[in-house]
């Protein structure tokens, strides 16, 4: 190709995606006018009904129809979407995918639940993008792969290649059976759906936002759903900031509402309407966590991100290294009113449900809205699923001391729904929640589609050199078919093991991944091994602290953080297993004993979250060591590494590497 | 083609490999001790209010986030500086 061509053709590509972007701030400006009408329309007597419904259904018409309406194109079109994927396009399918982590982790598990200590979420999201910015992204595009699997089987050879991409596939495959069950979960509270329908709707959905088009389809509903995202966190936290406190920067003012959330605990103890046992107060540092656990969770959440296979391909969709560098910057721009504000809603819905409990509330005369919330499964009152006031009333009777006053440990919110949960607390209108639930289910997903998507790219990697369009296309169907079966058969299991995601990808993906580029030296042999004892001493840590912790704990007592009366209680209850007749006397003592070994199985008191922090140096030290101690890798498996530092140095020269053309034979 | 014009024509490049190298060191020197060096600080953060933030609450909600994307933003315009470079070089050179 002359460099004239290249040029004209990059020139080219920079135009599609600058006029993309004009698309999506045009449809960002429609959403905006279309949800402005639909509020005044509910003035004029529209009813909820009909609305409802019309705000949840719309934007995901919208992400289903730009994935439709997307060219269908084959060959490298197919998976590399032209390389027209630059720009805000770009940031904003990829933030729309990792807008899960901080919808999820960041507001539901943790910041509502565990306040300050749940930060973690948002700030390893935060550094593991800027990360990839950094070491990773321009590179990808540099080096000319089009993707995680092409550039390992380029660097250290084919079955290494196809040894990480199954276990790449495997992870994306749980990552989107776990986002599966959320869309069940998300599915039920807003729409009364069972999990199956849901699950079986989702499925479909995904197979329409990857198949017509490939990566150009997934692409632009991705780059569609961003701006759902991101719309539907900016309206949530601005109108409970505007309500509370009369304010349009939620970021900025709702440290008075820390201050109110401080004053209530405080007051709510004093009242006994809160019990000190069990209140996490909510700016509080390490009161669910300790700076090991939160630093090590804020380690493994920024080495696993950096090192997703998903990012990695959105990096090499750009047009050029220097757009891929500007991407990857634009995710975490994208990404940042998320992170910024949904501690904020949390915020506002920990203040909200602190002054129901200390107006006081009866039990007994609990507003219309906990039900409404609690027949979807959100909201729990005494243990009891808040379906209606009777069995709220019943269930608190039957709690021994209790003196039927609302109290806070009484109310319990799902955290996956909590994003739901607010502006119901709020007193907002339904079709606010129901936008919210339209934002929530556009994260899930597109982050579901980019799993998928991902899982079958690697599957299809490891399986032949030359992917085709229709190769891909069969492996996207059974992956989902495969995660939607998990998830309707053991919705559970998927979820429960979300945590190990971003650990294992911290120990078994990152290191090949970074020293790929980074390092000359770095061997297939040196990489199989690091890789191979890193990952192994995660998933031994992960599997025995969750699926055997008692013999987990035998095996290391001394390295655990168990209390003396812990220790003595496992004791105990080991004893009482071990005299226990077969049966089901003995099956219950021995599930005792799990259930109490779990709080003692630990390292130093190391959690799932941040068990990166175990595996990944240790997969990079032992990589690092057994490559200098083997032969140096041989020029043809370096192609791809001088080609990325080359390249990357040479925007015009891109098109040397672009779909593979001058990949060495083999790869 | 000769050892001597391969040099001649790879050389702006490895230059400008290098000077991205110790870009990207630098600035992930940075990016590590905002990320991890800071919430260390938390609780001595804490006792400065702000606005009604405790001030550690404040940065790891906000302030860490927001710095490390300007710092990636300023990695980028950097980096695509430095990219620009050897075609300026090669230009004069030929």
């Amino acid at each position: 190709m002359s460099r004239q061509q290249a040029s004209a053709d990059t020139q080219q590509r920079h135009v599609g995606a600058s006029r993309a972007g004009g698309f999506l701030l045009l449809f960002a400006l429609g959403l905006a006018t279309l949800l402005i009408l639909l509020a005044l329309l509910r003035q004029l007597g529209l009813p909820d009904w009909l609305l409802d419904p019309l705000v949840l259904a719309l934007p995901l018409a919208a992400t289903v129809a730009a994935a439709l309406l997307a060219p269908a194109r084959g060959g490298a079109r197919f998976h590399l979407a032209g390389h027209t994927a630059g720009g805000a396009l770009g940031a904003l399918s990829a933030a729309a995918a990792a807008a899960v982590v901080p919808s999820f982790v960041g507001l539901g598990v943790s910041t509502f639940e565990a306040g300050y200590d749940g930060l973690s979420g948002g700030l390893g999201l935060s550094l593991g993008l800027a990360l990839f910015a950094v070491v990773a992204a321009p590179l990808i595009r540099a080096s000319g792969v089009a993707s995680f699997s092409e550039l390992i089987a380029a660097r250290f050879g084919r079955p290494l290649g196809a040894l990480l991409s199954l276990f790449a596939a495997l992870l994306m495959l749980l990552g989107l059976a776990a986002a599966l069950s959320a869309i069940a979960t998300v599915a039920a509270e807003v729409a009364g759906l069972g999990p199956a329908p849901a699950i079986a709707a989702a499925a479909l959905v995904l197979l329409a936002l990857t198949l017509p088009g490939g990566a150009r389809s997934l692409t632009a509903a991705q780059a569609v759903s961003g701006v759902v995202v991101i719309a539907a966190v900016l309206l949530v936290a601005t109108l409970l900031a505007w309500q509370r406190q009369g304010s349009l920067l939620p970021m900025l003012s709702y440290g008075d509402a820390l201050s109110a959330i401080d004053k209530l605990e405080i007051g709510l103890i004093g009242r006994k309407l809160a019990d000190t046992a069990t209140l996490k107060r909510h700016t509080a540092v390490y009161i669910t966590t300790d700076a090991l656990n939160f630093l090590g969770t804020v380690v493994t959440i920024a080495l696993g991100v950096c090192a997703l296979p998903p990012l990695a391909t959105r990096a090499a969709l750009a047009p050029t290294p220097q757009s891929a560098r500007g991407v990857a910057a634009g995710t975490l721009l994208a990404l940042l009113p998320l992170i910024v504000l949904l501690p904020a809603i949390a915020a506002y819905l920990r203040l909200d449900v602190l002054s129901l409990v200390a107006q006081p509330t009866p039990v007994d005369k609990l507003p219309g809205f906990i039900f409404d919330l609690g027949r979807g499964g959100a909201v729990k009152v005494c243990s009891a699923p808040a379906v209606s006031q009777d069995a709220v009333t019943a269930a608190c009777a039957a709690l021994s001391g209790h003196k039927g006053l609302l109290r806070l440990q009484d109310l319990r919110i799902e955290p996956e729904l909590a994003f739901l949960a607010a502006p119901a607390f709020a007193r907002l209108p339904p079709f606010i929640a129901a936008f919210a639930a339209a934002g929530l289910l556009a994260a899930l997903l597109s982050f579901a589609a980019a799993a998928a998507w991902s899982a079958a790219g690697s599957l299809v990697g490891a399986l032949t050199s030359q992917p085709g369009a229709f190769a891909t296309r069969i492996m996207v169907v059974l992956t989902v078919f495969a995660a939607a079966t998990i998830a309707v058969v053991a919705p559970a299991e998927p979820v429960r093991l979300v945590p190990w995601i971003l650990p294992l990808a911290a120990s078994a993906l990152l290191p090949p991944f970074v020293l790929a580029f980074w390092w000359r030296r770095a061997t297939a042999s040196g990489i199989a091994l690091g890789t191979l004892l890193g990952t192994a001493l995660t998933l031994y840590y992960l599997a025995g602290t969750t699926y055997f912790p008692a013999r987990f704990y035998e095996t290391w007592p001394a390295l655990s953080t168990a209390s003396a009366t812990a220790v003595r209680k496992f004791a105990l209850l080991k004893t009482a297993a071990e005299v226990a007749t077969a049966g089901p006397a003995k099956s219950a003592t021995l599930a005792a004993l799990d259930v109490h070994a779990a709080g003692l199985a630990n390292w130093l008191g190391l959690r799932a979250p941040a068990a990166g922090l175990l595996g990944a140096p240790l997969s990079l030290l032992v990589a690092v060591l057994a490559s200098l101690l083997t032969r140096s890798p041989a020029p043809a498996a370096l192609a791809v590494t001088e080609r990325a530092r080359s390249t990357a140095a040479a925007p015009d020269a891109v098109h040397a590497g672009d779909a593979g053309a001058t990949l060495p034979a083999g790869r | 083609m000769t050892r001597a014009s391969s040099t001649t024509s790879t050389a702006p490049h490895l230059r400008v490999w290098r000077r991205q190298r110790r870009l990207a060191a630098a600035i992930v020197t940075v990016l590590l001790l905002l990320g991890f060096a800071l919430p260390l600080l938390v609780q001595m953060l804490n006792l400065v209010k702000v606005a009604g933030f405790p001030l550690g609450f404040y940065l790891s909600a906000q302030g860490i986030p927001v710095l490390l994307a300007a710092v990636v933003f300023f990695h980028a315009r950097r980096a695509n500086r430095h990219d620009r470079a050897p075609s300026v070089d090669a230009g004069r050179e030929s």
